[in-house]
């Protein structure tokens, strides 16, 4: 309608310039201009109804996209997922998604103009037929040269988002350094080489907007031309009483439409360029290979399945859990192509505390990982109370298993909040009892609760304190079976120490296995299992990536 | 110093979601200003594009006039003349794209790296208040919206202006009477635009806002995700986005029916055409016009109004785009000059550091000698100081060891002493001088802080070196890597033996092992050679061979400097001069060893 309008126009236009002002005839004048201003009601609710429901469709279609990537990249095998900067894929999930949703808002517009083309091409043939030729030659015309324009924008499109990503990507990792930039000096370096790459982007996009310039004024050209020659032929055919004076105003409206309509068309097939390029930036996350077990076992384990929601009024604190039978048997482990593990066996009975030790390389997080359902085995076989862990998804969302990594990440929110990501439906009181076993009362009492935040992204909270806040977090979940990677790492002596005595009795009955580099956690375990008999040589400095320590470095 | 500067210390730029927008784009002009020539440049390119684009009504008109009087020869010139206007309007629209496509990229790039050079200028306190993912939102995503508004929607708005002021003196010339009446559209305009604009800006920012939050959970997901994977509940962050979408779609449907607003521009586009006709037919049947002219001005009406078609979706993205300036002034109007480095970004050009010869001249470097008087700190209003009236004075040389619990105030302490955090009271001496009257650069060349967890950039080696200022030389460079990398002591190896300069670091320096990425850290400190080391000990443990070659390089860099180490292991401690204990910010012990 909003269309049929504007396509409606130069007709009338044409029957108010024959009929009422070469013919001198005023009432015929006014009916036409009336006619005019109804074209003007239908032009005006044809477009808020078209942006309305399409830019919510845009918007839905965005909103759509990004969660999907999120959960692509959620649900990904972490060994893929973890090639990508932190930056990289902000840049894929955000700004790619907008850019798909400016490509898609824009798609009905294009339908309409291909439309218009259509209908324009067949109004003039019926004005006269000599005048359409000149309208018909314009389309393929525009056809080729959106054809030949088209492939060198893809490819300088898709330059130009790339380092508008790599800029992004720079940004963000060096305020999440901050600290070693303050502490060398380093903002004016920083700023420096991120200055190098937006001129990167700058020449990269300028570079892009002269492909698009040549093509958007040659397709606004063509129908100039095709105007000028129009007038001529038309002009003549006028002299000679064929066409009338309205025709021919009717004539130059249509061409005019018909220069926007290509033109539009060919500014959508530029961006098409900027679409494809996130498009297929968003399609390797959409891709991102899933976790293995949940493509074997298809159904994922209920949540609600898990021992630590079962029965609300359990106190999690007091209540001793039943903890799994962990079977490691010859198990092998890969990071990266190469082999990290060989042959790795021992038992971890029910409520039995397990001790990995080993210098760095000797693969304590990397089998943990493996344990806990994150890292495939290549060799061997790991059960829990007898069920192969590489026929479950995703253990540790069935409740089966927690882990605990050496580096927390920092999160945000009321200290209480923190600590029942784990476990909602602890009470107060639970975490305020592992709170404060776990000596981190006075910082509750410090936050003046537990509705006190704890610092944005959790900054003002010690490495000690945030490793006890996952630690109170995995406790409270009660998994029957605890992985500790270096969890008591970043504390001192003296804390460490109280802490390792308080987890036994908050951990009753769970099966613990702990990597450490310490004594004082290898002291206290029943079993202490000497990794470097499992361990395979590792290769040159710098060949492997991250091993042990992919997640924990660069927070 | 007085209370009012006090406060003035520890008071930071908070960043809103909401900032002020009152004349946002005014406001910026200074950020855009340098790029004036090139504004005026894309102007005037506009203006003959749109010169060129008026002869088409123009010479329709003189056709139709030409049919009328039956001039076949005035027809074919007419004809020419539009075909060369064309050609003409071909090349200038092309130039126009480029100089517009050149001066935007360069107002974009100028604003990316104001964005950059605001957020590093801010004090560490700054960061310690806001999410990384806001920052990053703010710095990366904030101008990247721009860029729809610069690439688009500015000069569209731009040439639809200059195309209208064009149009205007070109249609009065051919009939002032029928150029009078166009003016019927005005109406339309003021009262579509004052009903959009009464609404737009606060609703435009709470969608900018929802889009902002969705970064900054995005942002702290991904960083998450390993943590709550491992208690399995990674899932939750689908439940937040869930819930910020939701919140977002409202919003998002809200601006769509404020954009509605603006619709009635299209029913005066088609008023202001029946009444050209109309009051066109009137004249023309007086003689006083020719049909031509009608013609012209039927044709002129649909051409004029043409831009503002787009002018719906141009507004709110001028609109949007007023939202992520606003966003982009408050950090930009913010730089609150970090009192611990002057928000000194330029490239200290007299500062050529001399690496690698510090017995160039014979002369054995000394350490600095750092005061400390009362000094206490808290990170916010409401916490408790981290830091609780220090008093301390570490001659020259010394090597001090800090030990404490966690959370006892050793890493802020450490900072305070170095300079990278003013005080909230008390003072802090680096030589006798006042931290506050150092120059900035003078103050990060003297004394360096090395944290726990070393920041390492993608790249190479050499790359990470040279991420501290001043540095230039590469043989310099590699001279203090192979120095630090390759002590005797430490002949046997392990994984650091091999790196060089050229070993390449991928992002976030995930490639290296937790030791060599500590020895990437020392190296940066053996290149920036301060007389004050500021150390706080990694606690990761590492392979025999690289831990070798790291206590060597500590060896190496803590003689001839003064050394603050916060010691999480017995043998490092033992390696100082002095050990001090703190507890909730306070020195508990004070130990002499030598």
């Amino acid at each position: 309608m909003w269309r049929g309008a504007a396509i409606a126009t130069p007709w009338v236009l044409q029957r108010a310039i024959d009929d009422g002002v070469v013919a001198d005839d005023r009432t015929a004048l006014w009916a036409w201009a009336g006619v005019l201003v109804l074209l003007g009601v239908a032009s005006w609710t044809g477009d808020a109804v078209r942006h309305l429901y399409v830019e919510r469709g845009a918007y839905r279609a965005l909103v759509d996209t990004r969660r999907r990537a999120l959960a692509a990249l959620i649900d990904a095998d972490p060994d893929r997922a973890s090639v990508y900067s932190p930056g990289e894929v902000i840049s894929r999930i955000v700004d790619d998604c907008i850019r798909l949703r400016t490509w898609i808002s824009g798609s009905v517009t294009t339908v309409i103009g291909l439309l218009t083309v259509v209908v324009v091409v067949g109004l003039i043939a019926a004005l006269d037929p000599v005048l359409a030729l000149v309208a018909i030659a314009i389309v393929p015309l525009s056809a080729v040269l959106a054809v030949t324009q088209s492939a060198a924008n893809i490819d300088a499109a898709l330059r130009s988002v790339s380092s508008a990503g790599q800029t992004s990507a720079w940004i963000e990792a060096s305020i999440s350094g901050v600290d070693t930039v303050k502490g060398l000096g380093a903002e004016s370096v920083v700023v420096e080489r991120a200055a190098d790459r937006a001129a990167r982007v700058r020449s990269d996009a300028v570079g892009l907007a002269r492909i698009r310039a040549r093509w958007i004024a040659s397709a606004t050209a063509i129908p100039g031309l095709g105007t000028a020659v129009g007038l001529l032929v038309g002009g003549g055919r006028a002299i000679d009483g064929d066409v009338s004076v309205g025709q021919l105003v009717a004539f130059t409206g249509w061409m005019g439409l018909l220069a926007s309509a290509t033109a539009l068309l060919t500014a959508r097939l530029a961006l098409r360029g900027t679409a494809l390029a996130a498009a297929q930036r968003l399609s390797i996350v959409l891709a991102l290979p899933p976790h293995p077990a949940s493509m074997t076992s298809g159904e994922e384990t209920s949540g609600e399945d898990s021992p630590a929601t079962t029965d609300e009024r359990v106190d999690r604190v007091a209540s001793a859990a039943r903890g799994t039978e962990l079977v490691v048997d010859a198990v092998g482990v890969e990071r990266g192509g190469h082999p990290i593990v060989e042959g790795a066996s021992f038992i971890a009975r029910p409520g039995e505390w397990v001790a990995l030790v080993g210098a760095i390389g000797t693969g304590k997080s990397s089998l943990l990982r493996t344990i806990s359902g994150d890292l495939r085995t290549t060799a061997g076989r790991i059960s829990l109370d007898g069920i192969d862990v590489s026929d479950v998804a995703w253990p540790a969302r069935s409740g089966a298993v927690a882990l605990v990594p050496q580096h927390p990440a920092p999160l945000t929110g009321t200290i209480g909040d923190v600590v029942r990501r784990g476990a909602p439906e602890a009470t107060d009181g639970e975490v305020r009892r592992v709170l404060g076993a776990l000596a981190l009362g006075g910082l509750v009492d410090d936050l003046g609760g537990l509705d006190g935040r704890i610092g944005e992204r959790g900054r003002t909270v010690s490495g000690g304190q945030r490793q006890r806040l996952a630690l109170a977090s995995a406790i409270l979940r009660r998994p029957p079976l605890l992985l500790l990677d270096d969890a008591t790492s970043a504390l001192d002596e003296d804390v460490e120490a109280a802490v390792l005595t308080s987890l036994r009795s908050l951990t009753a009955g769970m099966t613990i296995v702990l990597t450490t580099h310490r004594e004082a956690p290898a002291a206290v375990a029943d079993t202490v299992v000497d990794m470097t008999r499992f361990a395979v040589a590792r290769p040159v400095a710098g060949a492997v990536a991250g091993a042990d320590e992919a997640e924990g470095g660069p927070s | 110093m007085t209370d009012s500067a006090r406060e003035g210390r520890s008071s930071v730029l908070r960043l809103t979601d909401d900032p002020e927008q009152h004349r946002a784009m005014r406001r910026a002009w200074p950020l855009v200003r340098e790029h004036r020539w090139r504004l005026a440049a894309s102007v005037l390119a506009s203006a003959v594009v749109s010169a060129l684009a008026l002869a088409v009504p123009v010479l329709v008109g003189r056709a139709i006039d030409a049919v009328d009087s039956a001039d076949r020869r005035e027809l074919a010139v007419t004809a020419i003349v539009l075909a060369v206007a064309t050609v003409g309007q071909w090349v200038a629209e092309q130039i126009r794209f480029r100089v517009q496509a050149g001066t935007g990229e360069r107002i974009l790039e100028s604003l990316r790296n104001r964005a950059a050079e605001a957020i590093f200028a801010q004090p560490l306190r700054f960061f310690d208040q806001h999410e990384t993912g806001q920052l990053t939102a703010r710095a990366t995503t904030d101008v990247q919206a721009l860029t729809g508004f610069v690439r688009t929607s500015g000069p569209t708005l731009a040439n639809a202006v200059v195309f209208l002021v064009v149009a205007v003196t070109v249609l009065g010339a051919l009939s002032w009477r029928l150029s009078l009446v166009l003016l019927v559209y005005l109406p339309f305009v003021a009262i579509s635009i004052h009903r959009f604009r009464s609404v737009a800006a606060g609703v435009y920012a709470a969608r900018a806002d929802s889009i902002a939050e969705m970064t900054a959970l995005v942002s702290e997901g991904i960083a998450a995700r390993p943590t709550l994977a491992g208690l399995g509940v990674e899932t939750t962050i689908l439940d937040r986005a869930e819930k910020i979408d939701e919140v977002l779609m409202e919003r998002a449907v809200t601006a769509l029916r404020v954009d509605n607003r603006l619709s009635p521009l299209e029913f005066g586009k088609l008023v202001a055409l029946a009444v050209v006709v109309v009051v066109g037919g009137v004249l023309a049947s007086d003689g006083s016009i020719s049909v031509g002219v009608v013609a012209t001005f039927a044709v002129a009406t649909r051409q004029l109004f043409e831009p503002i078609d787009s002018l719906t979706q141009q507004y709110s993205g001028i609109q949007q785009a007023r939202a992520n300036v606003a966003r982009l002034l408050q950090l930009t109007d913010g730089v609150v000059r970090d009192p611990s480095n002057g928000g000194a970004l330029r490239s200290p050009s007299g500062l050529e550091r001399s690496t690698g010869d510090v017995d160039a001249d014979g002369a054995e470097m000394t350490g600095a000698e750092v005061v400390a008087r009362a000094v206490a700190f808290r990170y916010s209003a409401d916490a408790p100081p981290a830091v609780d009236g220090v008093d301390l004075t570490i001659p020259a040389g010394q090597r001090v060891a800090l030990v404490g619990e966690t959370g006892s105030g050793k890493s802020t302490l450490a900072t305070l002493l170095a300079g990278l955090r003013p005080p909230d009271e008390g003072e802090v001496q680096l030589d006798g001088r006042s931290i506050d009257e150092w120059e900035p650069i003078e103050l990060r060349s003297t004394a360096v802080v090395l944290p726990q967890t070393p920041h390492l950039v993608s790249g190479t080696i050499g790359d990470n070196l040279r991420l501290v200022p001043g540095v230039h030389d590469d043989d310099r460079l590699g001279a203090a890597f192979e120095r630090l990398a390759r002590t005797p002591g430490a002949s046997q190896g392990g994984t650091a033996a091999h790196l060089t300069l050229d070993t390449s670091v991928e992002p976030g320096g995930s490639n290296l092992s937790a030791g060599e990425r500590q020895l990437v850290a020392l190296a940066r400190a053996e290149v920036a050679d301060p007389r004050l080391l500021v150390l706080d000990e990694a606690t990761a443990d590492v392979d025999p061979g690289t831990e070798a070659i790291i206590v060597a390089a500590l060896d190496l860099l803590f003689a001839g400097r003064t050394v603050i180490v916060i010691a999480h292991r017995p043998e490092t401690a033992a390696r100082c001069d002095r050990i001090i204990r703190l507890d909730r910010g306070r020195i508990v012990a004070d130990t002499s060893l030598r």
